[in-house]
């Protein structure tokens, strides 16, 4: 074998150990994409996505005139809810309240909102105000158990970082 | 256990329990047409689904039943008819089902103060009696509809039943006082009228849920045959409008025609005109050479 045959065979080697290891890649993005996670629950009409994270489960989707999706998490369940984009978050914060007694406010901010009920085994309700699109915001409303709230807190910002 | 009691007088109460206080809104309402009405009654449920405590549970039910009211009552100022019969049939249910959670409180909670939950069960009864009272108010409006009317009157009548109940339970308690039955006794009593009134309040749950599926069915119904009639009227209004331009188009054409005829006969007389002028003419000529010769 001539060394013209030698060099011929070493850079087809060459090129084939490339577009072997270029190869693998697309398939390293897929398994990546993958192992993101699924979703755990899509609207369309909504524009609404959310991936699985954290154990939360999916429990029920409320057949209402405003989307009301119901999540659960072993003690602590949270609804998340369409309102109009032209309400104000003060405006929505007026309504939730007028439609319960007996709370004790805990903490309101620009886009939160906290309360408890005045049981000795509260319930704690969280509200989140997050703006979606041109249609819709959202708010997601956490509710736990008081004694079951510092458990809770990581679970509260993972799905606040899965919705989309 | 120490319980927070709640306001007795509907309307007013304000409770402190450290922290920010909220001033009992028991006066505001959510309307029921507001976005968030199915939001918040979903809250409902789900605050009472993470209650624990039996006795809390029926405060909250007993709650819920007071704002069924509330809301029947703005949706008759509205004039939201449709929704009275709903919510009252409601707030009858939270009724039920605050009876059934304190009967089972009474069944199985040692850990509560018996004391407190007397005092618990003195404070729904009395405000039970100011439902009752606040229904049959309704009875007397002109405004309401018959239909109405009556189904008011049957809540206020199966209300009324629950009175019994509390005579049961007294009947159990005293025969436990008197020793007459064992405590054991007592419960397994007690836990036996808990579960009737459960099932009963359940009952009372799912026909309100039927019965809120057909209210939506019929204003479905009533809203797509709405469309179909405002659809029908829309298509006759399109077909008139065109029939309308067709006798509009039809005569136009009939009076061109008849403009195009009298022109033609116009043209035609003067044609004839003209050919007996120079008839004449000719003969005048004729005459006149005739003449001429003779000469």
């Amino acid at each position: 074998m001539n060394r013209k045959s030698v060099f011929t065979l070493m850079a087809l080697f060459s090129i084939l150990l490339l577009v072997g290891c270029k190869a693998d890649k697309p398939s390293q993005n897929v398994e990546a994409e993958s192992t993101k996670g699924s979703i755990l629950y899509e609207n369309k009409n909504y524009d609404l996505s959310i991936k699985e994270n954290a154990d939360w489960k999916f429990k029920s989707d409320a057949d209402t005139n405003n989307l009301n999706v119901i999540l659960s998490h072993g003690k602590s369940q949270a609804i998340i809810s369409s309102v109009s984009s032209d309400r104000t978050f003060a405006d929505i914060k007026q309504e939730l309240k007028a439609s319960t007694e007996n709370i004790e406010i805990i903490s309101e901010e620009n886009n939160t909102l906290s309360y408890q009920s005045t049981f000795e085994d509260a319930v704690r309700t969280d509200v989140y105000f997050k703006e979606h699109n041109k249609s819709v915001n959202l708010i997601i409303i956490f509710m736990s158990p008081v004694s079951a709230y510092e458990q809770t807190k990581p679970n509260i910002e993972s799905l606040l970082n899965h919705i989309k | 256990m120490k319980k927070q009691l709640f306001s007795v007088i509907l309307g007013a109460g304000l409770l402190v329990a450290g922290g920010q206080v909220l001033a009992d809104e028991a006066e505001e309402v959510i309307s029921t047409k507001a976005e968030l009405y199915d939001t918040t009654r979903l809250m409902e449920e789900v605050e009472y689904e993470l209650t624990v405590d039996k006795i809390d549970k029926a405060i909250l039910q007993d709650q819920y039943a007071t704002e069924r009211l509330k809301e029947a009552k703005a949706a008759i100022e509205d004039g939201d008819i449709e929704s009275i019969d709903q919510l009252i049939k409601e707030s009858q249910a939270n009724t039920n089902q605050a009876d059934a959670d304190l009967t089972e409180a009474k069944s199985t909670d040692d850990d509560n103060d018996p004391e407190e939950v007397e005092e618990i069960e003195n404070t729904l009864a009395d405000r039970l009696e100011e439902r009752i009272e606040e229904l049959t108010a309704l009875l007397e409006r002109e405004d309401l509809p018959e239909q109405a009317k009556i189904n008011i009157s049957y809540v206020i009548e199966k209300l009324d039943n629950l009175k019994e109940r509390a005579e049961q339970r007294e009947e159990l308690q005293a025969m436990l006082a008197s020793g007459e039955i064992t405590k054991e006794e007592y419960k397994s009593e007690m836990k036996k009228l808990a579960e009737k009134y459960k099932e009963e309040a359940k009952k009372d749950k799912e026909e309100a849920l039927e019965r809120e599926e057909e209210r939506k069915e019929e204003v479905e119904e009533r809203e797509e045959e709405r469309q179909e009639e405002a659809l029908e009227r829309e298509e006759e209004g399109k077909e008139e409008a065109a029939e309308r331009e067709k006798e509009r188009q039809e005569k136009a054409k009939e009076r061109e025609e008849e403009h195009r005829e009298e022109a033609r006969e116009r043209k035609e007389e003067g044609r004839e005109k003209a050919e007996e002028r120079e008839e004449e003419h000719k003969d005048d000529e004729d005459n006149d050479n005739e003449e001429a010769d003779e000469d």
